[in-house]
């Protein structure tokens, strides 16, 4: 049953991958038609816009297609692992691209050093490190020394809470 | 074609100037480190330092500059292989085999490859760049708006060739590269999906993008292992495998020599340059190899072919920046304001009335491709102990440091924006399988090949025949359609051939 459901999942995280890089494509093709509705303007945009459409359209009706044919299958039999390392081997990428788009959002509201620190330690925490004191010696460190080498030899400003 | 009496006065400039050998090897070490930190891209580095040059004689503020570029043009293979992160977009082709050979435990060797064809590399770019300045820059300058086109056209085939048996997702990933990479201002002054807000004026951060892509496909995946290479025998820094490593490569001469003559000439067409080089130069590297399959894989062969190309390419682009006064990338840019800072126009002008100063770059530069091996040996010592660090430190940092390198570069958030956006789109199209080489290529192209088709229609009114009314246009379309074609009739006779 849990496979039958990861493969029909699959597939319907393709399509709404499809669905979305769609939306993009029209939204960006109607965008640029609407600032300039002439040729000079839609010379790579116009063409390229169609043909991915296109292609899109097929490969989604593709996957349509197989979903309906695909019967259930026997499931088999996952194999056991424990919780924790369950975790991070099948939702680690994931998470450390949510830990990532986090931390970017976070930037400019809670300053640069702190977010840099909270990221490095989640992302540390996620990979399995247990020891508090080293997680947040090394979180601490990886947050000051770069901030500070940016705004001192490149001189460019970096939004701070805890740093002068 | 090479002024002997010039080459002389060359020589006694370069021996009677111990400032830029102080200066040379400080800037190759800039190069290097700035090349390893992925984020800090080679331009940073030389505009970080552009400054210092103020202090120097033109000479030696030129080879600090070619220094740092040599340097870095080099350091982006570091993280390229040992991370799949491209230190520079120069090293994207390099990721392509020198991430599985260090999963395989082989990134002393990969390493020690990629300095060899990088030595190797540069010596043919400047070599080229003595023999062929003159009559190549005047080549150069024959290429208007429609050779442009065909050349991203040409550009636009390694899609094609990198799609990795996902053609058609990967014509729509290059599509929608192409899409993203328009998005901005336009050539003629049009704002497109910058949904009114200013920072989207110049488009997206192509570099920022690139990395993010780049490191989402493996740095995500690694955080369920403990370090980069599984096995802790193979985790040793040993200079012997790197020297192995250096030592094979030069017994791929022929490799070596086809990827720098495709980087030099790549390099002279401004706005290609060196990205687009070590692209073309492993594509053309994997179409002509026996063992195609095991290209991406970790064939020693695809480190080489980009690592030449690369490297190469500088000496291509100083073409169009002595000669010409035209700045083929960021980094000859600087260079070109570091000639300001100088009271010195690039140009025919400039070679003609310096040729001794123009020669004594070149040598100066040759000596730097052999300094290169020695400190880069140095250097990679330390460099290549990154895969001994466990990954739960290894990986934060270098987030941290991509993401960070990227605010340096925009100087605002839109580059870690961009970062962590191209990340997350990175990772979910390696999950369906759409290339990510191909979404890369796709922006890289983008505004060379919109910004030219554009130029094209103007000057011909809205008439195409245009392409076909122009000697190098015709040239150029031939090739495309023998590069097209050529590997299906091979593949054909090949199959047809009793085995």
């Amino acid at each position: 049953m849990h496979n039958i459901l990861s493969h029909m999942g699959e597939r319907i995280g393709h399509l709404v991958l499809l669905a979305t890089f769609s939306g993009f494509v029209i939204w960006y093709a109607r965008d640029a038609w609407l600032a300039q509705d002439e040729v000079e303007n839609m010379l790579l945009i116009g063409p390229i816009s169609a043909l991915v459409l296109i292609l899109m359209a097929g490969i989604a009706i593709r996957q349509i297609r197989l979903m309906i044919a695909s019967g259930p299958r026997r499931a088999d039999t996952a194999p056991v692992a424990d919780a924790v390392e369950t975790i991070r081997s099948r939702y680690g990428a994931v998470l450390s691209a949510t830990f990532l788009g986090l931390y970017v959002a976070s930037m400019p509201l809670i300053g640069f050093d702190v977010a840099t620190a909270l990221f490095v330690a989640a992302q540390m925490v996620l990979q399995g490190a247990r020891n508090i004191l080293l997680i947040v010696f090394f979180s601490a460190l990886v947050a000051i020394l770069p901030v500070l080498a940016i705004e001192q030899l490149l001189s460019v400003p970096v939004p701070t809470t805890v740093l002068p | 074609m090479i002024d002997l009496a010039a080459v002389g006065d060359a020589l006694g400039l370069l021996g009677s100037n111990p400032m830029a050998w102080i200066v040379v090897p400080i800037g190759l070490l800039i190069g290097l480190v700035f090349g390893v930190l992925p984020g800090l891209s080679v331009p940073i580095a030389m505009a970080v330092f552009l400054p210092f040059t103020l202090h120097m004689d033109f000479l030696s503020a030129i080879l600090f500059l070619t220094a740092i570029f040599t340097g870095g043009g080099f350091g982006g293979s570091v993280p390229a292989i040992l991370m799949n992160v491209p230190g520079t977009t120069a090293a994207i082709a390099t990721c392509f085999d020198g991430y599985p050979m260090a999963r395989q435990g082989r990134h002393n060797e990969a390493i020690g490859m990629a300095l060899a064809a990088s030595t190797v590399g540069t010596v043919i770019g400047y070599t080229l760049l003595l023999i062929i300045l003159e009559p190549i820059s005047r080549f150069v300058l024959q290429l208007g708006a429609p050779e442009m086109v065909l050349i991203a056209v040409a550009g636009l085939f390694l899609i094609a060739v990198l799609a990795g048996g996902y053609f058609v997702r990967a014509i729509i990933a290059g599509g929608i590269g192409l899409l993203i990479g328009t998005m901005g201002m336009s050539s003629s002054g049009v704002m497109r999906g910058t949904m009114d807000s200013m920072y989207m004026l110049d488009g997206i951060e192509t570099t920022a993008a690139i990395i993010g892509l780049f490191a989402a496909s493996e740095i995500f995946a690694l955080t369920r292992n403990d370090y980069i290479v599984s096995n802790s025998e193979a985790r040793k820094v040993r200079l012997a495998s790197i020297a192995s490593g250096f030592a094979h490569a030069f017994r791929r001469w022929g490799l070596m020599i086809r990827g720098g003559l495709i980087g030099s000439l790549i390099g002279t067409v401004p706005g290609v340059g060196s990205t687009v080089a070590n692209l073309v130069s492993y594509a053309s590297a994997r179409a002509t190899s026996k063992s195609a399959d095991t290209f991406g894989k970790g064939n020693p062969d695809g480190v080489i072919a980009a690592e030449s190309a690369n490297s190469s390419s500088e000496g291509g682009s100083m073409v169009t920046l002595l000669a010409l006064g035209i700045p083929g990338g960021a980094g000859t840019a600087i260079m070109l304001g570091a000639f300001a800072m100088h009271n010195v126009t690039g140009g025919p002008r400039f070679i003609s009335d310096n040729k001794d100063v123009v020669y004594a770059i070149i040598g100066g530069n040759l000596v730097q491709a052999i300094l290169l091996a020695i400190m880069g040996i140095l250097f990679l010592r330390i460099a290549v102990m990154v895969v001994q660090v466990p990954l739960r430190y290894l990986l934060p940092v270098i987030l941290v440091l991509t993401v960070l390198g990227s605010y340096a570069l925009s100087g605002n958030m839109v580059g870690p924006v961009t970062l962590a956006g191209g990340a997350i789109l990175g990772l979910i199209m390696k999950h369906f399988n759409y290339p990510i080489v191909a979404i890369v290529i796709g922006l890289l192209l983008a505004n060379l090949l919109e910004g030219n088709l554009l130029r094209t229609y103007q000057l011909s009114r809205g008439d195409f025949t245009i392409f076909f009314e122009r000697p190098i246009c015709i040239a150029l379309i031939i090739i495309i359609v023998l590069a097209a074609v050529l590997p299906a009739v091979t593949r054909r006779i090949k199959a047809r051939r009793p085995a």
